[in-house]
């Protein structure tokens, strides 16, 4: 199948296309809607949003998610905003300057048309939202309160406490329990999704495993969109939930969906850091604590001192030096790096070595206890209840963790993959924060791509497509479901020695080590082998106890473990492929002589698609040119 | 009757009658308790404050047939919601400590029941004059009734442990009644909890002391 | 941070399915007083599992204490006995070395027993379902400064609103009332102007359906509210009582 990756951007001035697209786009019939099954995969902000509005409109909808219940998605773990340029601060902000702002965050390897679509709707995102009830946090004389965010000089993030994607979501899902109520969405919740169905080249339905029944089940659509989320979960320690996984939209790939950019992972600098084998997940700690925080290592190398013996000549406050006019607060990917290199040196701190002082000495000797714990008393509880240290009384310890996930299923601008009919949002997409996304994007791209895009890009394809009448009878079905119940009685056959978990810790800790904040040549080609060996191993060695016939963690955990061992390996290839550093993907072999990111615009303007051709193989690079009409690429500084 | 019905379909609706019930019965207890001071005070005053009540004013009965559909109604109430919580968790924990439940909070399906077999006795003993043996003379005055009664250290004594008893009751059933009503909130809550602890303890205290002095006066 | 070990007796309730009747079994772990309560479990699992014997299952995700997925009976307390912390943000330094320590699922008939600790929260998304939300489609909402909302009624519906669903409160109720979740929802739109609109429909629809659902009622012990891992307040439920003393008779 020769794919070629038409993003299909309208054409015109950029801010006219989406007015035009959605024009030019054909409609369905609210009489005629119902007709249509809509078969949504995951219940997060995307999902859940897509869902509710696509239900209002008189589509069936089916939601499906692996949680107890749809409100639990990892969505509702977003602390800092959501971006929305409304300019309610008259502070100069506007759609455009938050399309460039995105851009230039990005890197430049995101697609134009996209990312000004999202600014257009993002101010919508925010109407919607408070007249669902989500409560925001508000001035004393009732309008909307504002705070700024990292690699922006405006104002424009809105919030609520540091909750904002439980109430962004609680929204949401308000919405989607309205629409269950009404028996316009049918709910299945503790259900994970196991194969896409695909009947003469579209994306027709989904194979699903009750988590309870264990029961197998086929279920027909017209159109099937994923709204998955992210992958950090490759790395095993990450901020993200420990169900979260890549299964639906890897299994996607393997049915023929072009995967973008996977190599595009962003590493958050703030979080608590490991404190042994046994850990599960890391915490984040909000980004904001770098505006007091003064981040620092020793000076000289396996200093054991306690923090406070070290005296002042002898602390290397680093980001301070090498980065004067940005100091603490330079961009996530940068300050992420920068902790890395100074532990890398030796001169990490904790039992690990593998963590830096995040100081609040000076701020608390400025500023009085009282107003430090009035702006932070949160963060600093919930630190203290993690580790049992104060931050009142010594520094903080900090370091990088994987968070978020760029890279995602290939999509047009109407958000469908390369199987028509298979439509992708949120973070289980590529398409708009290049490689490396601003603070308080991730919640507006969510709610963009199920409220306000999808709506009308699906009713274009329905109204567009003449779609064959097919039920769970076709072969197409019984073979993906003989395809799951296979893989699942495989895993379970194994009887082996080793836990699910010893796989996912050991590709994750490679994967840290290699495929993490920094990359290089060999690091990568070494741990493609080694997960070769290691996916080897896991289909020999494997043990899962119990069967599938009920309740089974364990089977569950070894069906995600297997997808990463295949995935991860495309993550490597896709790093060792782009031969430039940008954003969150850094290479070493390409960096500038004081160690900055060195971009190659001429070599690397592109989006990397891959074209899956079985485990193991070799897959097929596509490329999609980035066209920038609008932005002018330039080199990213913040000395 | 339609709506009644509907309205005590909800637990909630249920729980605002039983409310309303108890606080009627709050006002009944501290009515009664001040009224029986006048037993401290002297035979004439008391049968005085008795003729007044039962003779001269007009429709007692019906105040008296209101305040026993409140007992009624409060216990159909609490019978009713008492199953429902029992319902609610069939198998209980093993191990489970409480962090804020009180003596009264904990023990008020007890406590209640215990006070019915309490006022049937107490009907007994003053109303019908029945308990501890039957007095025919319709002459009888109504202190002469009850000094017979408390007179006797064990029924003194009865009477003093079901003060205490009905005391813990209405501890937390004076603040639970206006949190049922909606009378309740940030401010006001702790100040309800203080005021139906203070309240518990006079009925307790109360009826306990003139138990007491009355057996102390005609021992 | 202090890595020591501490050596425990866990006590955990184990049931096959909601059929079987279930029993307690005894195991001996040690544990590093750094690991997370879940994360002591993890390593309980991990050595079952290669015993050849029944991991224990139980519900988990986020682990920061915000998805609402986790929550177990632990010495008696829902979320084990430390204030305003879910079991994801228990650590093992809470406990002390040699300590039994019994582990239950939440227990009530609206919540049925899946196996071992897990059970079946589903009655909440159908108390919300019945009305737990502002009625209000895609795209007809207007602009978000149009109305202003007082600071207090925001922060008010904010704190109702930071309720994660995780089942504490009717776990810890001597009665298994769900009142103090749904209050919270209710007293979360109520807070709002553009909740009130259907404000009185909301309270009777949420009541009904969670009386159907066989919770327990409220008897004011405020267990639940202490027990609340993000310390929703009692008073909701007093909001809760006007909201539908003024549906019935406003």
């Amino acid at each position: 199948m020769g794919i070629t990756l038409d993003a299909k951007i309208p054409s015109g001035n950029i801010a006219d296309k989406w007015d035009k697209h959605k024009f030019e786009s054909k409609l369905v019939n609210p009489a005629n809607r119902r007709k249509f099954t809509v078969l949504v995969v995951g219940t997060g902000l995307a999902g859940a949003s897509a869902a509710a509005t696509l239900a209002e409109q008189g589509y069936k909808v089916k939601t499906f998610c692996f949680q107890d219940s749809p409100r639990r998605a990892h969505s509702i773990a977003a602390q800092g905003g959501i971006n929305a340029a409304k300019n309610y601060r008259n502070d100069g902000d506007s759609v455009y300057r938050l399309f460039y702002d995105t851009i230039k965050g990005g890197d430049y390897r995101a697609r134009e048309a996209n990312v000004h679509r999202l600014a257009q709707v993002s101010v919508n995102i925010i109407d919607q939202c408070v007249a669902q009830g989500v409560p925001f946090a508000r001035e004393y004389g009732g309008y909307l309160d504002n705070r700024s965010f990292g690699g922006t000089q405006v104002a424009r993030t809105f919030y609520a406490a540091g909750q904002t994607g439980q109430q962004l979501l609680l929204g949401a899902y308000s919405a989607l329990s309205r629409q269950i109520e009404q028996g316009a969405i049918e709910s299945h919740t503790r259900t994970e999704v196991l194969d896409i169905v695909v009947v003469n080249g579209r994306a027709r339905g989904i194979i699903t495993r009750h988590l309870i029944t264990g029961e197998v089940k086929r279920h027909m659509g017209d159109a099937v969109l994923l709204c998955t989320g992210g992958y950090s979960t490759v790395f095993f320690l990450s901020t993200n939930a420990m169900g979260c996984n890549v299964t639906a939209t890897w299994r996607a790939h393997k049915k023929g969906a072009v995967f973008a950019n996977p190599c595009f992972t962003q590493i958050h600098p703030t979080s608590i850091p490991v404190h042994g084998e046994n850990q599960s997940k890391l915490t984040l700690m909000s980004e904001g604590l770098r505006n007091d925080g003064r981040v620092w290592v020793p000076k000289a190398k396996n200093d054991k001192r306690r923090a406070e013996d070290i005296p002042e000549a002898e602390r290397d406050y680093y980001l301070e030096e090498r980065y004067p006019s940005f100091g603490n607060l330079v961009p996530r990917d940068v300050a992420s790096r920068a902790a890395k290199k100074v532990c890398d040196e030796g001169r990490g701190v904790g039992s690990s070595g593998q963590s830096v002082y995040m100081d609040f000495r000076d701020s608390i000797k400025r500023l009085g206890k009282q107003v430090i714990t009035e702006k932070y008393g949160n963060l600093f509880d919930m630190y203290h209840k993690i580790t049992g240290e104060n931050p009142m009384e010594q520094p903080m310890r900090i370091y990088p963790a994987p968070h978020y996930t760029m890279g995602g299923l290939w999509v047009d601008y109407n958000l469908m993959s390369t199987i028509p009919g298979l439509f992708v949002l949120g973070e289980a997409n590529f398409s708009d924060h290049g490689a490396n996304r601003l603070g308080a994007s991730a919640l507006m791209q969510g709610l963009a791509d199920g409220y306000f895009v999808i709506p009308y890009t699906l009713a274009n394809y329905f109204g567009a497509t003449t779609l064959e009448k097919v039920d769970t009878q076709n072969p197409a079905f019984g073979d993906a479901e003989n395809t799951v119940k296979e893989r699942l009685n495989r895993i379970l056959s194994v009887k082996g020695n080793r836990t699910v978990d010893s796989f996912h810790k050991e590709l994750g800790r490679a994967m840290w080590d290699n495929c993490g904040m920094s990359r290089n040549a060999e690091g990568l080609t070494k741990t493609i082998e080694h997960i070769s060996k290691l996916r080897d191993e896991f289909w020999n060695t494997v043990r899962v106890p119990g069967d599938a016939n009920y309740v089974n963690p364990e089977l569950e955990k070894a069906g995600r473990v297997a997808d990463f061992l295949e995935f991860s390996e495309l993550m490597c290839r896709d790093a060792l492929s782009r031969n430039e550093s940008c954003g969150g993907h850094f290479r070493e072999e390409y960096q500038t002589e004081d160690n900055e990111a060195r971009r190659d615009d001429e070599n690397y303007c592109y989006v990397a698609g891959w074209e899956f051709n079985g485990v193991g193989k070799e897959p097929t690079l596509h490329k999609e040119q980035l066209v920038f009409d609008n932005v002018k690429l330039t080199q990213r500084s913040y000395k | 009757m339609a709506y009644i019905s509907r309205f005590t379909k909800y637990s909630i609706g249920k729980k605002i009658i039983m409310g309303i019930s108890g606080l009627g019965l709050c006002v009944f207890a501290l009515v009664h308790l001040s009224g029986n001071f006048l037993l401290l005070k002297g035979q004439a005053e008391f049968n005085a404050y008795a003729d007044i009540l039962h003779n001269k004013i007009p429709g007692f009965v019906a105040v008296e047939l209101g305040l026993a559909a409140c007992f009624i109604v409060h216990m159909w109430m609490g019978i009713s919601l008492a199953i429902q919580n029992r319902n609610a968790r069939p198998q209980q924990y093993a191990v489970k400590k409480s962090n804020t439940t009180s003596l009264g909070s904990s023990t008020m399906a007890y406590t209640g029941t215990y006070f019915i077999l309490f006022l049937i006795i107490h009907l007994m003993n003053i109303k019908f004059a029945f308990l501890p043996k039957p007095i025919v003379d319709p002459s009888i005055d109504k202190y002469t009734v009850t000094a017979m009664v408390l007179a006797q250290p064990a029924w003194s004594f009865f009477y003093i442990i079901s003060s205490i008893i009905l005391g813990i009751h209405l501890s937390h059933g004076f603040y639970s009644a206006f949190q049922s009503l909606g009378i309740a909130g940030e401010k006001t809550t702790p100040k309800l909890l203080i005021a139906a602890r203070i309240y518990g303890l006079v009925i307790a205290v109360g009826y306990s002391y003139i138990a007491v002095s009355m057996l102390m006066l005609h021992r | 941070m202090s890595a020591s070990t501490i050596s425990v007796t866990l006590k955990i309730w184990r049931q096959k399915n909601p059929q079987d009747k279930g029993h307690f079994e005894t195991y001996p772990i040690t544990v590093s007083t750094d690991a997370s309560f879940l994360e002591m479990i993890d390593q309980l699992n991990g050595d079952l599992i290669v015993q050849g014997k029944d991991p224990v299952a139980f519900d988990h995700d986020c682990r920061e204490g915000i998805c609402g997925m986790c929550g177990a009976m632990v010495n008696g307390y829902a979320h084990a006995h430390e204030k305003a912390t879910t079991l994801c943000q228990t650590h093992m330094r809470s406990f002390k070395n040699g300590e039994e320590i019994v582990i239950e699922p939440w227990r009530a008939s609206a919540f049925p027993i899946i196996k071992d600790l897990m059970v079946d929260r589903s009655s909440f998304d159908k108390i919300i379902q019945s009305g737990g939300y502002i009625s209000v489609s895609t795209g007809s909402a207007p602009d978000a400064n149009a109305t202003p909302i007082s600071k207090i009624a925001a922060d008010h519906a904010f704190a109702s609103a930071a309720c994660i669903g995780c089942g504490a409160c009717v776990a810890a109720c001597p009665n298994a009332s769900a009142m103090l979740f749904v209050s919270a929802k209710i007293s979360h739109l109520a807070h709002l102007p553009q909740g009130r609109v259907e404000g009185k429909k909301r309270a009777a629809a949420m009541i009904d359906r969670m009386d159907e659902l066989g919770f327990g009622n409220c008897t004011n012990h405020r267990e639940c509210e202490a027990a609340c891992p993000k310390e929703i307040k009692l008073e909701n439920i007093a909001l809760m009582n006007r909201e539908f003393l003024t549906a019935e008779f406003a």
